[in-house]
Order: structure tokens, then C-alpha cells, then sequence
């Protein structure tokens, strides 16, 4: 299944519950099976890289003349 | 004929007809307060209104009383919502107080009533127009003062919760004349601005009118206006203001606002795994479901022919395993061993396992399968595989046993 990059942590999750349950019944076919565990491995990942992201844009935003501009900022201490 | 009422009578129709008149019922009126007395233990509060011209009798019950935020006396000059009623005992008309507010604030509460009971009307605080706070946001936008505590207590609860959060300031004035002004400008400019998609606005408590820009019509506006859901995160928890009422979603205090705008990553990945390790269980035991099918079939055919067995289920044997084969490889990719897992479920489905319970093939000279032993002679060369080896045999002897063959 191609993953569509667009696809938001929470619906990601809630596809891949969809997937568990389905899998957990009785009366799933061996390709339907294999088509769902492969569609929930690409959610896991989808998922997984979601979380991992490291992009880490922090800082401040100003406007002059209708213009925006990010003044980067450093992570406050914890 | 002239009627002649009863005193009770005529003073329950003057009663009656002070409270059919909406004017008279949740009205304000402002006045000075005189002969204030607290009255123990009842806690009711007896005075009376007044200004220049006139007086009128007012009394406060305790349940009401005891939300009054100041303590009035006499002399003070307050702003009192209350119904007008006759007191039939006396004969006297009273004001039965419901909220009372010091006179220069008093002028801010009625403002805040007045606007709240419009917006109210206009739907905006609906629930239906609340939008949905996203689980994970992509980029946090706040809008406050970046020299107040709020926006460091946002940072770092932002931070303790998912370090790698990428978060968004725009810069307002929270209190004085510029600020609704500049809070309705940063609210428009997080939301021109890519990726974000929750915003927090809102500073830290302080007085009625330090929090004022949060009670503007402009700032509610601007806030049901927001494309991105909006966590509204004004003063301490007593404080409610016209922003907290038209947000998606009120948080008590900033740092409770990073909280709901932000998850905690590790509560996220372990739900993750949780899942994870539930999709791994489901399909061993579709797996193990299947085999025991499969195991069923196994069990009962190769007893009457087992060479039946092995050649016709050895085609579906091989069909199943290689189907099988073709999935795991394209699991080749995920890092985390499920291709083990799937190893050994393949090994119980291969024909290998046929013999592994005991079973063997006899081939003759030219590699034909053997099912018979009619026209094997004494001496002949065969071959048996077994499930580890094989072994090169001479025959011995060729016997035909059994009614289903007969002597050849």
C-alpha cells in the first residue's frame, strides 16, 4: 500500500487499530491477512518516522512590510 | 363596585406586578452602599442603595453573598444585579441582590456580561464550532508576551514532554492598549505561517484588567476566525474570559495549555509498540489457525494413501509456502525480526516437514517416484530420501500385499 506522507499521526493510529482487529478474527482469508500485516507494517513505519522527526523548527515570528520572516531561536533549557 | 382588597391581596398584586416587568428582574443598578449590616448567623447581607435623590432597600443572601469577591461597606460605590421585589412583610420594594461588583470594575463586568451574552447569541461559543486538537501537531504556535513567565513555562513543558517539538512565537503585548490589537495580529500571522496546527494563546494570570485584551470582542473574533484550532491559556484557573469561552479548548494555566497541545512522545511510542506487537500476534495466529487447517487435512489422507498425500499436497504445499515466501520478502524491509517469526511458521508448511514425521520417497533409477512396487524386480537399484539424506538401496525382495493389487 502506498502511504500517503500526508497522513496524520492520529489516523495513522487509528487505521492501525483497524488492522489489529481485523487481524485478530476468526474468519480473515491467508491474503487478506498478509495484505493487512503488510499495510500495518507501513503504518508502524508511517508512525514511527512521524514521532522520529527531528525537524526542530524553533524561533520567533516577525512581520515587516507583509513579509514573515522565522527569527531562529535556540531550545530553552529544561 | 369598587373592589376592596386585603392589604396581603393588594401587596401580592404589586409584587406580581413588579415581577411581570422584565425591567425590574436581573437588572443592574448602580448607587452608594449605606447602613451595610452582615447579618449573623443568617450571613445575609441587609442595606441599602442609594444616590443623590433617592434610596432603596437591598439585601444579598448568603448563597449569593458568599461569591462576592470584595467586602462591601457603606460608603462604597457598587454596580449590583439583582430583581426587584416587595418585601410584603414591611410593605417595603427591595432589590434582592444576586452579584455585586465594585463600581470602577463593575463598568468591566457589565461590559464582559454584555458581550459574552452577544457572542452567546452569534453561536460562537457553540461546541459544534469547537475544532479537534490534533494528537501529534506537526508545529506549535504561540501567541504572547516573550518577555513574560508564560512563555518560558510553554517552552519548557513543550520540552519535557516531546523534546524535538518544533514550536512557533509570535510576539504580543498581553496587557495594556495595544495588546488585543497585537494578539489578533500574532493569531493571523501563525496562521499564515506553514505546518502549524495548534496554537496557544494566552499569558499568565493577574487583575480584571491586566487580562482585559482576553474579554475583547477583536481577540474573540480573531479566535473563532482561526483556521488552526486555538487552546486558549489565560491567567490562573479562577479567571474566565471571553477568550477562554470561544477557544477550541480551555487550559486553566499556560503550562496546562503546553500540556494539551503537546503529547508526551513516549506515551505515543509505546502505543505504537503496543500495536505493533498486537499485529504480530494476530497474524502468528492466523498462521497457526491456518496450519492446524492444513494439519487436519495432513493427518487424515496420507494414513490411506500417503503418496496421494504427498503429491497432491505437495503442489498446494508448495503454492501456500511460496506465496508465503513472496509476503516475508517484502517484509525484508522492517528492522524489527518479524521475518524470524515468519521463518518458523514457513518451516511447518514446507513438504520437508512431511517427512520430518517419518514419511519417505522411494525414486527408481531414472528419478521416477515409486508408488508401487509392481514392476520392481529383485536387485533393482532405488533411492529413498528421507528427511535428513538419502540412501542408495538394492531390492531384495519385491513383494505385492493386499487385495488392491493383486499378484502381479
Amino acid at each position: 500500500m502506498a502511504m500517503d506522507e500526508k497522513l496524520s499521526f492520529e489516523a495513522g493510529i487509528e487505521r492501525l487499530e483497524g488492522i489489529v482487529e481485523a487481524l485478530e478474527q476468526r474468519d480473515v482469508s491467508l491474503e487478506n491477512a498478509l495484505s493487512l500485516f503488510q499495510d500495518g507494517v507501513s503504518l508502524i513505519q508511517h508512525c514511527n518516522a512521524l514521532l522520529d522527526k527531528a525537524e526542530q523548527v524553533m524561533g520567533v515570528l516577525l512581520e515587516e512590510d507583509g513579509e514573515l520572516r522565522l527569527e531562529r531561536a535556540l531550545p530553552v533549557e529544561g | 363596585m369598587t373592589h376592596i382588597w386585603t392589604v396581603s391581596e393588594l401587596a401580592g398584586e404589586i409584587d406580581r406586578t413588579l415581577q411581570d416587568n422584565f425591567l425590574f428582574q436581573n437588572c443592574w443598578v448602580s448607587g452608594e452602599i449605606s447602613n451595610f449590616k452582615h447579618h449573623l448567623p443568617s450571613g445575609h447581607w441587609y442595606f441599602t442603595l442609594k444616590d443623590d435623590v433617592s434610596s432603596l432597600r437591598a439585601v444579598m443572601f448568603r448563597s449569593r453573598a458568599v461569591r462576592v469577591r470584595f467586602e462591601p461597606r457603606s460608603g462604597m460605590q457598587v454596580l449590583v444585579r439583582g430583581n426587584v421585589k416587595l418585601y410584603d412583610r414591611d410593605g417595603n420594594i427591595q432589590v434582592y441582590a444576586e452579584e455585586m461588583q465594585p463600581a470602577g470594575l463593575g463598568a468591566l463586568y457589565l461590559a464582559f456580561e454584555q458581550l459574552k451574552e452577544r457572542l452567546t447569541g452569534e453561536g460562537l461559543f457553540a461546541e459544534e464550532r469547537k475544532k479537534k486538537i490534533p494528537l501529534l501537531p506537526q508545529r506549535v504556535g504561540i501567541v504572547t508576551s516573550t518577555s513574560g513567565a508564560a512563555l518560558r513555562d510553554i517552552l519548557q513543558i513543550i520540552k519535557r514532554r516531546h523534546p524535538r517539538m518544533s514550536w512557533v512565537v509570535a510576539p504580543a503585548a498581553v496587557q495594556g492598549e495595544a495588546a488585543p490589537r497585537e494578539i489578533v495580529e500574532g493569531i493571523r500571522r501563525l496562521n499564515r505561517f506553514e505546518g502549524i496546527d495548534v496554537l496557544i494563546v494566552g499569558r499568565g494570570g493577574g487583575s480584571l484588567e491586566e487580562l482585559w485584551a482576553f474579554n475583547t470582542e477583536e481577540v474573540a473574533r480573531a479566535i473563532a476566525a482561526s483556521r488552526i484550532p486555538v487552546i486558549s491559556a489565560v491567567g490562573h484557573e479562577t479567571d474566565i474570559t471571553i477568550a477562554d469561552y470561544v477557544a477550541d479548548l480551555r487550559a486553566p494555566t499556560p503550562s496546562a495549555a503546553a500540556e494539551l497541545a503537546v503529547p508526551l512522545l513516549q506515551g505515543l511510542k509505546e502505543r505504537v509498540d503496543y500495536l505493533e506487537k498486537r499485529m504480530q500476534r494476530g497474524l502468528s495466529t492466523q498462521l497457526a489457525w491456518k496450519r492446524q487447517l492444513l494439519e487436519r487435512l495432513a493427518l487424515k489422507a496420507p494414513l490411506r494413501d500417503p503418496f496421494w498425500r504427498v503429491e497432491r499436497g505437495r503442489q498446494e504445499l508448495d503454492d501456500f509456502a511460496s506465496r508465503l515466501q513472496n509476503s516475508m520478502t517484502r517484509f525484508m524491509t522492517d528492522k524489527n525480526g518479524i521475518l524470524k517469526l515468519m521463518a518458523a511458521k514457513l518451516d511447518l508448511l514446507s513438504p520437508l516437514s512431511v517427512l520430518g514425521r517419518g514419511y519417505s520417497l522411494t525414486y527408481d533409477q531414472n528419478g521416477q517416484i515409486l508408488r508401487s512396487a509392481v514392476g520392481v524386480k529383485s536387485g533393482a537399484q532405488v533411492q529413498v530420501r528421507l528427511a535428513a539424506g538419502r540412501l542408495e538401496c538394492q531390492v531384495v525382495k519385491a513383494e505385492i500385499r493386499g487385495d488392491n493389487i493383486g499378484n502381479g
